[in-house]
């Protein structure tokens, strides 16, 4: 804050900050630990807040005589999730900034099709997940990357366009009007003028649409059944199931499942706090 | 030649066992005298058989020698390379170890092989019994190579509705699964495949070895028969047990402790009144010489365990002399919350009785609403709690982790007795509940596939897999052969091989009717509002009984 | 290409597939809750016209999961965006600024099951860290998800611990878009910090933290993923959301599909009230206009 404040009031803001920083932080941190810890150190009281000693069994799996999940077991699901999460951002980067554009340069459907398409964001995952399970059963893609790619692309997409069609709103129309006039058609002033320039706005979406399939469980939990399809979340979700609490294991799956998300979003935290401004900030 | 491959065998102490591999031990010293051109000839030998294996496995209908099956139960620990002369055959072999003993008298291999086509098996499996399956299906591969066989675990609250839904969308997507006992009525209902049937319209896949008689009459009949009709093959009967920690049960300082402060002697208890007396000793908070926090783990959340737990304290007022001569006898449709023809009776005197025991041994455990099977497992295996009534499969994990493993040193740690009961009449009346699982298939899947699917469930019900996963998973034998031989007593821990034979037949039956997921639903909750005292007692219990009573009355009983 | 033809073109793709995924299953699912379907009893389908809906009201679970989710959304939604603004106005311009978001924004990326899974371990009765803080205050080991009057907290503070990262990344953003040239000008005429604060900076954000509001309103009515990784919807039914309730009636012990369509198309409405509020107050109509 500008302006004159006490050395009371600055050690009050830090101490706020702090404080919270502390408790956003620290469930991270005790997931981190327990997945290198041993396993006699999970169910200590107090608990043991340091790794020590530390171990790699959690993730490569001790060879003990009853075996409990090891990590080895992640890999078909951390694929599926790498893939349809690859395949949906793209899905929706191709479909909102096609949509985007019709609907930022020519208005195209008015209100009534913006509104439609916004309100896709809002829908409950489980008002969709009863008919959808329905459908997709009799049409044999149950268990496909394929049937979580179509869904998943609903809910992005919509956000996409949102999000594309005020950045798109200010990028001058005389950049469109200089392309017409070089004898372009409209979509190849799309593709040749204006992508190029929204750049930070498609990347920002991708990483958006990246996070949001990366982490969904409810569709997922309902679409898929084994490790020919099913991803991450649901394949940690399982591990909570009341028989087996071998937490090592559970928070070393849980750090691998999360990483990517993680570390895309803060490479593209820059674009994202520009491009998220919705429209709703005016100069 | 193949009986004598090296085994390494594990830490075992006791004498008995010393004598049983004695035997083994001397045959390994041998093989440690031969020189280098003996073991190369061994290795060639190897070599041949495998190479004559390896001839047979290309489609040739050659009777297949008994080594084949010989690797069901013993494994290579050596690693041999080398190149035979005469065929320069190369052959590689490296198979992994077992620390786990496997039964010493020979077990007859089983020549039987019928012809399959290939196919691809899906196995939708219970999390206790996918270790077991997935071993299985590797030692099946193995035999049947033609034969891809996939096992699936899912939780028990995905893995019923999955199947249902599979069984009645009629997609075939699974071939075979587990089925727990009390889902059988709504899975055969759903679309289960008869057994029977398979067996008449294919007779070359019944195993000459599959002796249905071999399987515990009582479970068998309650977990795999319906209606008269065989619609599984038992693969994991189980039920309920106290585990205690016996080494400070029998510690004398301990004793003396419990004496000063009860007049009584400390023993492990028999009913559950003497249960709370127990328990109230070893939690600190009463007791702060409790050499543990709480006296005992108690599990009950509104999960699907609520439904089995409550039956340890209702079932012995259900099956007691007076409660037989109450409600009649014990129904294996309805179940011990039913009487004999059907009526839910615990919303009475003895339906609060169980819940007031049950409410007096609350305080003395660390979490029971908010603990399920794995937090019970990890508070026992802590050493937060003197006892624990569980199911067999955790006391692998209570081994591992309060003897570091040592199953020898185990024994000494982690008692094994009855679940308590109720004194009625003069009779002492233990019932724990009973469970476990049996291996179903769809009816709605190819022929090939319902064949590799059938021959699979007797594969891994066989005489010879049902010992393996007792010995290496702690999942009790189905076969009365198997539990007659010794060293399915001494592998594991005897205490738990005597306490399940003494309570084999003295069990609580959960319902098996097809309403029995919506009696869940309601009853999950309602029980926990009811023991919680979230609701008053008798008004709970008979709120609950209504609503049960309305879905145990849409069952049509196939014996009326 | 003309440029009429043009945008039809464009939009074309994301309405069919729209329609697809969405239009056919509504019209289906609005079609069945009109039965009383359950697969667990063989599918049987026996028209009832309007008693699935009846059930919605007629049952405690139901009634008990509305009031949960209201007040799961209601609070939630209060906290998570007072802290957020706070958190968002005392970071911008503080030393170490871009570190201390960094730590800010971390709970939003992790998916929703792993979060899920880490809080379940923290609120661990017996060996869970949350405990071990809370004894340093004298106060005895809590059931977070054994208690009925705890589990609902436990749910609350997950949700802002996860969610208010969001809602500080939108403010923040906004905060940073602000352009500086108001600031600086109020500036030299006096202004304090916290008048800058009160005059300038919220008003600029009004409309974000509007969408905020309404965003997290919508998803914490459809508030899943954490019921089931924490408490399982326990203790006994206190901590069902409505969505959760919908979960368990279509797909678990019972598979009533009937009745779990009639209760989507419940949620559905209600969402869709709240959706065109928000949309009114995206003032959207400024996305076509505007350019």
């Amino acid at each position: 804050m500008a302006g004159k404040t006490s050395n009371v009031l600055q050690g009050i803001r830090y101490v706020i900050l702090l404080f919270f920083s502390i408790f956003f932080l620290f469930p991270v941190y005790w997931m981190v630990i327990t997945a290198f810890k041993t396993s006699d150190k999970w169910f200590t009281w107090p608990p043991s807040f340091i790794p020590w000693p530390i171990t790699l069994d959690s993730f490569i799996g001790a060879g003990e005589v009853y075996r409990t999940a090891s990590l080895r077991e992640v890999v078909p699901y951390l694929v599926n999730s790498l893939a349809v999460s690859l395949i949906t951002s793209a899905l929706t980067v191709a479909l909102a900034t096609l949509t985007a554009y019709s609907i930022s340069r020519f208005r195209t459907g008015g209100m009534r099709l913006l509104s439609w398409i916004l309100s896709m964001r809002m829908l409950p995952p489980i008002a969709v997940g009863v008919p959808i399970y329905v459908v997709f059963h009799s049409l044999g893609i149950l268990n496909t990357w394929m049937a979580l790619v179509l869904v998943y692309t609903v809910f992005t997409s919509s956000f996409g366009v949102w999000v594309l069609v005020s950045f798109f709103n200010d990028i001058p129309r005389e950049l469109d009007e200089a392309a017409y006039i070089d004898g372009c058609d409209p979509f190849q002033a799309f593709v040749r003028i204006i992508l190029p320039i929204s750049l930070p706005g498609i990347i920002a979406i991708f990483v958006i649409s990246f996070a949001f399939s990366w982490g969904e469980f409810l569709l997922a939990l309902l679409l898929t059944y084994d490790k020919y399809a099913q991803t991450l979340p649901v394949f940690i979700g399982r591990y909570i199931t009341g028989f087996q609490i071998a937490w090592g294991p559970i928070a070393a799956s849980g750090l691998v499942a999360m990483l990517p998300a993680t570390i895309l979003t803060f490479l593209a935290l820059r674009y994202l706090i520009s491009g998220l401004t919705l429209g709703a900030v005016r100069g | 030649m193949e009986s004598e491959k090296k085994k390494n065998i594990g830490n075992y102490s006791s004498s008995d066992e010393r004598a049983i591999f004695d035997k083994f031990d001397k045959k390994v010293t041998r093989r440690k005298a031969l020189s280098v051109a003996a073991k190369v000839g061994i290795a060639g030998a190897i070599g041949v058989i495998v190479g004559v294996v390896g001839g047979y496995f290309a489609g040739s209908a050659v009777a297949p020698p008994k080594t084949i099956t010989v690797t069901q139960t013993q494994r290579l620990t050596e690693t041999v390379t080398s190149t035979v002369g005469a065929a320069t055959v190369t052959v590689t072999e490296r198979v992994t170890e077992t620390r786990i003993v496997t039964a010493t008298t020979p077990i007859t291999p089983t020549v039987w092989k019928p012809k399959l086509e290939p196919a691809e098996i899906t196995v939708l499996s219970s999390p206790d019994c996918a270790d077991y399956l997935k071993y299985a299906a590797e030692e099946f591969m193995k035999i049947y190579p033609q034969i891809r066989v996939e096992v699936v675990p899912l939780s028990w609250e995905a893995l019923y509705p999955k199947i249902l839904s599979d069984l009645q969308s009629r997609t075939g997507v699974y071939d075979v699964f587990t089925i727990d006992v009390m889902t059988l009525g709504s899975v055969v209902e759903a679309g289960a495949a008869c057994f029977d049937d398979i067996m008449k319209e294919h007779p070359d896949i019944v195993d000459p070895n599959l002796d249905i008689a071999d399987f515990e009459p009582m479970y068998f009949g309650y977990g795999s028969v319906w209606a008269g009709k065989v619609y599984g093959f038992p693969v994991y009967p189980n039920h309920m047990f106290l585990f205690y920690r016996k080494d400070y049960f029998e510690d004398p300082k301990i004793r003396d402790q419990f004496k000063a402060k009860t007049g009584k002697p400390l023993k492990v208890p028999e009913t559950w009144e003497e249960c709370i007396e127990v328990a109230r000793f070893f939690t600190r908070d009463y007791n702060p010489d409790s050499p543990t926090e709480f006296g005992i783990a108690l599990m009950f959340p509104t999960t699907h365990t609520m439904m089995y737990n409550v039956l340890n304290w209702l079932g012995p007022i259900r099956q007691s002399p007076t409660g037989l001569s109450k409600y009649g006898k014990l129904d294996l449709y309805y179940g011990d919350y039913c009487t004999a023809d059907g009526k839910v009776w615990f919303a009475n005197e003895d339906g609060a009785r169980a819940v007031k025991l049950i409410q007096d041994l609350l305080p003395y455990a660390p979490d029971p609403f908010g603990s399920d099977y794995g937090e019970t497992v990890a508070q026992f295996s802590a050493g937060t709690t003197a006892m624990c009534p569980q199911w067999s499969v955790p006391y692998g994990d209570f081994a591992k982790a309060l003897a570091g493993g040592d199953l020898m040193k185990a024994r000494e740690i982690i008692g094994v007795e009855m679940m308590p009961g109720i004194i009625d009449q003069g009779q002492l009346v233990r019932k724990p509940v009973s469970g476990g699982w049996a291996l179903g298939i769809n009816n709605f899947i190819s022929d090939a596939e319902k064949r590799a699917a059938f021959v699979f469930a007797e594969f891994a019900t066989s005489k010879e897999m049902d010992l393996i996963h007792w010995t290496k998973f702690v999942m009790p034998p189905a076969r009365m052969s198997n539990w007659e031989r010794p060293e399915a007593r001494e592998v594991l821990s005897p205490a738990l091989f005597d306490t399940y034979a003494k309570s084999m037949r003295s069990l609580s039956y959960r319902p098996r009717i097809p309403q029995e997921p919506e009696m869940e639903r309601i009853g999950n909750p309602l029980w926990q509002d009811i023991i919680a005292g979230r609701k008053p007692l008798m008004d709970g219990l008979k709120e609950l009984a209504n609503e049960w009573q309305k879905l145990v009355d849409q069952f049509k009983h196939p014996g009326r | 290409m003309s440029g009429l033809k043009a945008k039809y073109y464009f939009i074309l793709p994301i309405i069919f597939f729209y329609l697809f995924v969405t239009i056919y299953p509504f019209l289906y699912m609005l079609y069945i809750s009109f039965f009383d379907y359950n697969l667990a009893r063989g599918g049987i389908q026996r028209f009832v016209g309007i008693m699935n809906y009846l059930q919605a009201f007629y049952d405690p679970v139901a009634r008990g999961s509305i009031s949960f989710t209201a007040f799961i959304t209601v609070t939630g939604v209060i906290v998570e965006t007072l802290l957020a603004l706070i958190l968002a106005l005392l970071v911008v311009g503080i030393k170490g600024e871009s570190l201390l978001r960094l730590s800010f924004l971390i709970p939003m990326t992790i998916p929703m099951a792993v979060s899920g899974m880490i809080w379940r371990m923290l609120y661990n009765t017996t060996y869970g860290p949350v405990n071990y803080f809370l004894s340093f205050f004298g106060i005895k080991r809590i059931s977070w998800m054994g208690d009925p009057i705890y589990a609902p907290i436990a749910i609350l503070i997950m949700d802002i611990w996860q969610w208010t990262p969001f809602l500080f990344l939108l403010f923040y953003a906004g905060l940073k878009n602000i352009p500086q040239v108001y600031l600086e000008a109020a500036m030299i005429d006096g202004a304090s910090g916290w008048q800058l604060t009160k005059s300038i900076r919220i008003p600029m954000i009004k409309d974000l933290l509007m969408i905020g509001v309404l965003l997290r309103s919508i998803d914490l009515l459809k508030l899943f993923d954490s019921i089931y990784m924490i408490t399982g919807g326990g203790p006994g039914t206190t901590t069902y959301t409505f969505s959760y309730l919908i979960y368990q009636v279509g797909f678990i012990t019972g598979i009533n599909l009937g009745y779990a369509s009639a209760l989507s198309v419940i949620l559905l409405l209600v969402i869709i009230l709240l959706t065109t509020l928000l949309i009114r107050a995206l003032k959207v109509e400024r996305l076509l206009g505007g350019g």
